[in-house]
C-alpha cells in the first residue's frame, strides 16, 4: 500500500521574498487518491513564512493502479501527479503575469469544469469552489511577483513582470525533477535577470 | 455600524436562516470601509444549529457613512444580498447552471470576455470570491435538498402526484418567488403545495404540462 507520494517543490526566489508551490499525491482510501497544492511565501527580510489554504488539484487512482506492477512504479506515478499539479500552477501563474486573462479563464474553467452548459448546477458549484481555491493561490503568487518586481526593478516594472511570465511559461515543464528553482535577481550590471537556480554561479563571500 | 436582515425558510425539520449582514470595517481607529456578508444558519430540529458564511461584497465606505441614512443603506444592502443568495439557491434547485453562471458573472464580473482589458490579478480575485460563494451555496443547497427529500413531498402518494411537475424545480421557483417578493419568512412546504397544486390545475385545464 502506498500512503503518500514524494513532494514536488517549485520555487521562485525574489530579492526579498520567495514563492514556493509544493504538491503531493496522497491516498484517500484503498481505492483512490488526491493531489493537493500548497503555496507558501517566505519573507526573507524578516524571516517570516506564510502558508495559504491548500487547493485540490484532482483525484487520481493511477499510483494505486501502478502498485500492481511495482512499488517504484507507483511512486513514480504519484510524483508525476504532483509534478502536473505544480506545472499547472506555474503555467497559470505565467499566464496571469502576462495578463492573459482570457486564456487563464478558459484554461481554468475547462480544467475545473466550471461550465454553464453542465446539466447539474451542483457540478458547476463544485467546479467553482475548486477553481476559487486555485484562483486565490494564483492571486497570491501574482501579487507577490508584482510587488517584488515593482519594489526592486521599478523601471519598466510592467515589462519585467511580463518577462517573468514568459520565462515561467517555458520553464514550467520540468520532467522528473523534484525540486526546481527560479531566481530573479540584479546581475553584475544591476539589471533585471531571471535564471534557473542551477545556472546561477554562487559567489561565496 | 452593523445591520442585519434575516430571511427564514422552514422545511419540515429544517429551519434555514439566511442573514445578510452589512457592517462598516475599521482600520487605524477609523471607519474606512464596508462589507456585506451572507450567513446561513442551518438548524435541524433537535440538533445544534451551525452556520456558514461568506463575504459577498466589500469596498470603501459609501458617502452615507453615519446616522439613519447609513442604517437604511446598510439594511437595503443586507436585504439585497440575502435575497440574491436565495435566488441563487433557487437556481440551484432548478438545475439552471446557465442562469446561475450568468447571474454570478453579472454580480462579480469574473468572465474576462465581457470586460475591457481586465488585469489577471483582478480576474483571479473575482474568481476566488465566486469560489467562496459557490462553496457556501453548495453547503446550504445540500442541506435544503436533504430536508426536501426527507419531507412529506417524498412520501409515496405525494411523490406520485408531484414528481411529473419536477419537485426540485418547483422548490426552486418557490425560493425565487420568495426572494423577489422580499418577505421575511417562508413556509417552504406550504408554498410548495400551493404552487404545485396551481400547476396541476393548469396542466389538467389544457392537458399540457406548463413546465
Amino acid at each position: 500500500m502506498l500512503h503518500k507520494g514524494p513532494t514536488v517543490y517549485r520555487r521562485i526566489v525574489f530579492p526579498t521574498a520567495a514563492l514556493e508551490a509544493r504538491a503531493r499525491w496522497k491516498a484517500v482510501n484503498g481505492k483512490a487518491g488526491k493531489t493537493m497544492l500548497r503555496v507558501r511565501v517566505y519573507y526573507l527580510d524578516d524571516q517570516r513564512v506564510r502558508e495559504y489554504p491548500p487547493a485540490l488539484f484532482r483525484y487520481s487512482s493511477d499510483p494505486l493502479n501502478a502498485l500492481l506492477f511495482s512499488r517504484q512504479a507507483a511512486i513514480e506515478e504519484a510524483m508525476q501527479e504532483a509534478i502536473e499539479a505544480t506545472d499547472a500552477y506555474l503555467i497559470w501563474l505565467a499566464l496571469a503575469l502576462q495578463d492573459e486573462s482570457a486564456l487563464l479563464f478558459d484554461g481554468m474553467t475547462h480544467f475545473f469544469k466550471f461550465d454553464p452548459c453542465l446539466p447539474f448546477a451542483t457540478s458547476m458549484l463544485y467546479g467553482a469552489e475548486r477553481l476559487g481555491e486555485w484562483a486565490f493561490l494564483l492571486q497570491v503568487g501574482c501579487a507577490l511577483a508584482e510587488s517584488e518586481i515593482y519594489r526592486h526593478f521599478a523601471e519598466d516594472a510592467r515589462k519585467r513582470v511580463k518577462e517573468l511570465g514568459a520565462f515561467l511559461q517555458d520553464w514550467a515543464y520540468r520532467p522528473g525533477e523534484r525540486v526546481a528553482e527560479v531566481v530573479v535577481f540584479k546581475d553584475a550590471d544591476r539589471q533585471f535577470a531571471i535564471k534557473d537556480a542551477r545556472e546561477v554561479v554562487r559567489v561565496l563571500p | 455600524m452593523r445591520v442585519k436582515e434575516r430571511k427564514v425558510v422552514r422545511m419540515d425539520k429544517l429551519t434555514l436562516v439566511v442573514e445578510g449582514v452589512w457592517a462598516t470595517t475599521w482600520k487605524d481607529g477609523m471607519e474606512r470601509g464596508e462589507e456585506t456578508r451572507v450567513r446561513a444558519i442551518v438548524h435541524w430540529a433537535g440538533e445544534k444549529a451551525w452556520s456558514v458564511s461568506c463575504i459577498t461584497d466589500e469596498g470603501t465606505l459609501s458617502p452615507y457613512a453615519s446616522g439613519e441614512l447609513a442604517r437604511q443603506y446598510g439594511s437595503a444592502m443586507a436585504d439585497r444580498h440575502a435575497r440574491q443568495f436565495l435566488r441563487w439557491l433557487g437556481l440551484c434547485f432548478k438545475d439552471d447552471a446557465c442562469s446561475l453562471f450568468n447571474s454570478l458573472d453579472s454580480a462579480y464580473l469574473f468572465n474576462p470576455e465581457y470586460r475591457q482589458r481586465p488585469s489577471a490579478i483582478d480576474t483571479c480575485w473575482r474568481l476566488a470570491r465566486v469560489g467562496v460563494i459557490a462553496s457556501t451555496l453548495a453547503i446550504v443547497f445540500n442541506q435544503l435538498r436533504a430536508a426536501v427529500c426527507k419531507s412529506f413531498v417524498f412520501e409515496a402518494q405525494n411523490y406520485k402526484r408531484y414528481a411529473p411537475l419536477g419537485i426540485f424545480a418547483i422548490v426552486g421557483e418557490c425560493l425565487r418567488n420568495f426572494a423577489n417578493a422580499g418577505g421575511k419568512e417562508l413556509d417552504l412546504a406550504a408554498a410548495f403545495v400551493e404552487l404545485a397544486e396551481q400547476r396541476l390545475k393548469e396542466v389538467s385545464a389544457d392537458g399540457v404540462s406548463v413546465r
